[in-house]
């Protein structure tokens, strides 16, 4: 991997040469506690936020829009993603996982990600929420990016990994300088504070599980599900908020023309078969099924959780379901058996 | 690069009634598709939906697909109303079919109810089609009454093919008209003699058959890994990605529909 420098001067610049050709995006304030992705022109180039923590709403929504119609498939403009963070390159290398692995790669899909460059940034802040490092994770990218921003300084250690990254470094070769050994040295000290700020936060609300969540999740008492998805009024706002989440329904129109959307294992319709059957028909069904979705079945099948620790699914739920309470006394109920 | 939604225009070429909810539809789509028995399609309604469906015919029959469908809700109606010349979108054939080779030189129980004998059909031509590589074959099919027996032209035909036995029940027949067994599909495995060191068994039918087909067959002395299920759970897309059909750690339109008893047996739900 290349390692080089940039000044917030050149990197302004390095964005303005970008506009013409892609749709940029980046992160800016939303509210108080929150950022969100919008279209950057050459009159907001200011107030984008690089460091700071993600996004609102989930990466996903760029790949895999809410609707989006597939057959014809709309033609994808080019797109350079500014700021995200760690957590939602987990979720994409999830969505990889499904929709480019297997048999059939999903086109629709593939072609948002072939034309898309992710640039991504350590976070240099936390929410609350937030749980990476204590789920296999950490505040700060160490793949799935085509450029990585460590910001330091006046401007940015810039990471340059993939072949996307290299050309469009080179096109704007004279805007980066050389890494200087003391801009790296405080960018590890960042990383090191964010991470450790990610484990204080949880170690405050006792926030402790088992690594093997996998084994854990599938041999607790059923009561244990009713118990815990009590206060839930099934208004699926988790699993839409969530990255790792990608379950869809397919629409038909005329002409054999096609649209998908997405669904979510929350909803009582979800996995119902013809004649009224239904194989998850209560609500503590469902809730568990998320968690086995994403701590078991998804592990058996890549090695990997389906869950980052973005903490999204915390802020959002109505009902103010913690999903790290719940694996935490998960774990808890295993060390007991 | 092909978009993997799209689905290819099939004329209906024939439809036939086999009972008053069940219809088989002959497709004849505009590109060649080919499946092994046991592989599902999805069959789009022109602007109404898709719904998936096992081809009922050999798949030795190259030119025409045929799909035997019952009316049970939205799409299924849509598709009842359909008529000869008409145009439907089909995608696939998707999952994995019935492992036939696996089969040979032993005896095959097949074991059906209602629509259930659909992708049971297609098993069963191909079974017929290479005969000699079985030792035997037993088809045990149950129907609501005998109205709702499908295909029955052709299960005359069938009962005379040396080396395949038919039995055949019926829940309720209320008039006396039927000579044959009365009762659910199970109770025909009390007239099955088979070789338990050489044999498997193929079921396909509604959840509750498939279970109690299931447990019957243990009792009888089946182990696990000798019974084929087709499972069927919602489905949308069909290929793997859009989670619907989700079994445990499986995607039933993918590493199914068709699975032995021992690889799922152990996941709840897997019944309803
Ligand atoms: C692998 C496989 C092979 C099959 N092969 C055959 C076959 O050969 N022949 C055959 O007759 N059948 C077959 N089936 C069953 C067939 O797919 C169903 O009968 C068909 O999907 C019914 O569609 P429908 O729209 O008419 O039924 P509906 O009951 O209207 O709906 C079926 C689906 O639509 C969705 N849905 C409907 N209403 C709601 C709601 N209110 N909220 C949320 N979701 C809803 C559900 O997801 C449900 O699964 C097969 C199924 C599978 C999985
Ligand atoms: S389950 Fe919650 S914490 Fe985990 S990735 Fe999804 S939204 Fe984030
Ligand atoms: S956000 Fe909360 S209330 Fe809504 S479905 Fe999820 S757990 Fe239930
Ligand atoms: S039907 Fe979509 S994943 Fe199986």
């Amino acid at each position: 991997m290349e390692t080089k420098y940039i000044n917030n001067q050149n990197w302004q610049n390095f964005l303005l040469n970008q506009i013409e050709k892609y749709d940029i995006f980046s992160l800016f304030v939303a509210d108080e506690n929150n950022y969100n992705y919008s279209k950057l022109s050459s009159k907001n180039l200011n107030e984008t936020v690089i460091g700071k923590y993600r996004a609102q709403v989930p990466i996903k929504t760029f790949f895999f829009p809410p609707v989006e119609k597939i057959i014809p498939a709309a033609e994808k403009k080019p797109k350079i993603i500014i700021g995200i963070k760690a957590c939602e390159l987990v979720h994409l290398r999830l969505f990889d996982s499904i929709f480019l692995g297997g048999e059939y790669r999903d086109t629709v899909y593939e072609e948002a990600r072939k034309n898309t460059i992710i640039i991504s940034a350590d976070c240099t802040s936390a929410k609350e929420c937030c749980f990476c490092s204590v789920i296999d994770g950490q505040p700060y990218a160490t793949s799935g990016f085509d450029i990585n921003l460590r910001p330091v300084g006046n401007g940015f250690v810039v990471e340059i990994l993939s072949e996307k990254g290299k050309e469009l470094v080179k096109k704007n070769e004279h805007l980066f300088q050389d890494i200087v050994q003391n801009y790296i040295i405080e960018s590890e000290r960042n990383r090191r504070s964010v991470n450790e700020q990610v484990i204080r936060i949880n170690i405050k609300k006792n926030i402790n599980f088992t690594k093997r969540l996998n084994k854990a999740v599938n041999s607790v008492n059923p009561e244990f599900w009713n118990e815990v998805s009590k206060e839930c009024v099934e208004c699926g706002g988790c699993r839409f908020v969530c990255s790792s989440c990608y379950c869809f329904l397919l629409g038909e129109l005329p002409d054999f023309e096609k649209y998908r959307l997405w669904d979510a294992c929350q909803f009582k319709g979800y996995a119902r078969v013809a004649g009224g059957a239904n194989p998850k028909p209560t609500k503590e069904k469902r809730y568990k099924n998320l968690y086995s979705c994403k701590f078991d079945y998804r592990y058996t099948n890549f090695g990997f959780y389906a869950c980052s620790g973005c903490g999204r699914c915390i802020e959002v739920c109505p009902a103010e379901i913690d999903i790290r309470e719940v694996i935490t006394q998960i774990s808890a109920d295993e060390v007991r058996r | 690069m092909k978009n993997i939604y799209q689905p290819i225009k099939s004329e209906i070429i024939k439809v036939s009634d086999e009972s008053p909810n069940i219809k088989t539809f002959t497709l004849k789509p505009s590109e060649r598709i080919s499946f092994a028995t046991g592989q599902f399609i999805e069959l789009a309604v022109d602007g109404i939906g898709e719904a998936p469906f096992t081809p009922s015919s050999s798949p030795f029959e190259t030119e025409t697909i045929d799909v035997t469908i019952m009316q049970v809700g939205y799409v299924t109606e849509k598709i009842h109303q359909l008529k000869k010349g008409d145009i439907v979108g089909i995608r696939g054939p998707y999952g994995k079919g019935y492992p036939i080779d696996q089969m040979f030189n032993k005896e095959v129980l097949i074991l059906g109810g209602g629509v259930g004998m659909a992708p049971l059909r297609s098993f069963l031509l191909t079974l017929i089609n290479q005969i000699d590589k079985f030792r035997k074959i037993i088809l045990c099919y149950g129907a609501k009454s005998p109205e709702d027996i499908i295909y029955k032209l052709e299960f005359e035909k069938w009962k005379k093919i040396k080396k395949l036995e038919i039995l055949q029940s019926v829940d309720k027949c209320p008039t006396g008209v039927w000579k044959g067994t009365i009762g659910v599909v199970t109770c025909l495995l009390d007239k099955v003699k088979v070789d338990l060191k050489n044999v498997v068994s193929v079921v396909c039918g509604p959840p509750v058959m498939m279970k109690f087909g299931t447990k019957r067959l243990l009792e009888y002395g089946f182990v696990p890994e000798q019974i084929y299920l087709s499972m069927e759970k919602n489905m949308s897309c069909g290929l793997g990605k859009c989670g619907h059909c989700q079994l445990g750690p499986y995607f039933v339109c993918k590493d199914g529909p068709v699975f032995t008893y021992d690889k799922i047996k152990d996941f709840e739900e897997i019944w309803d």
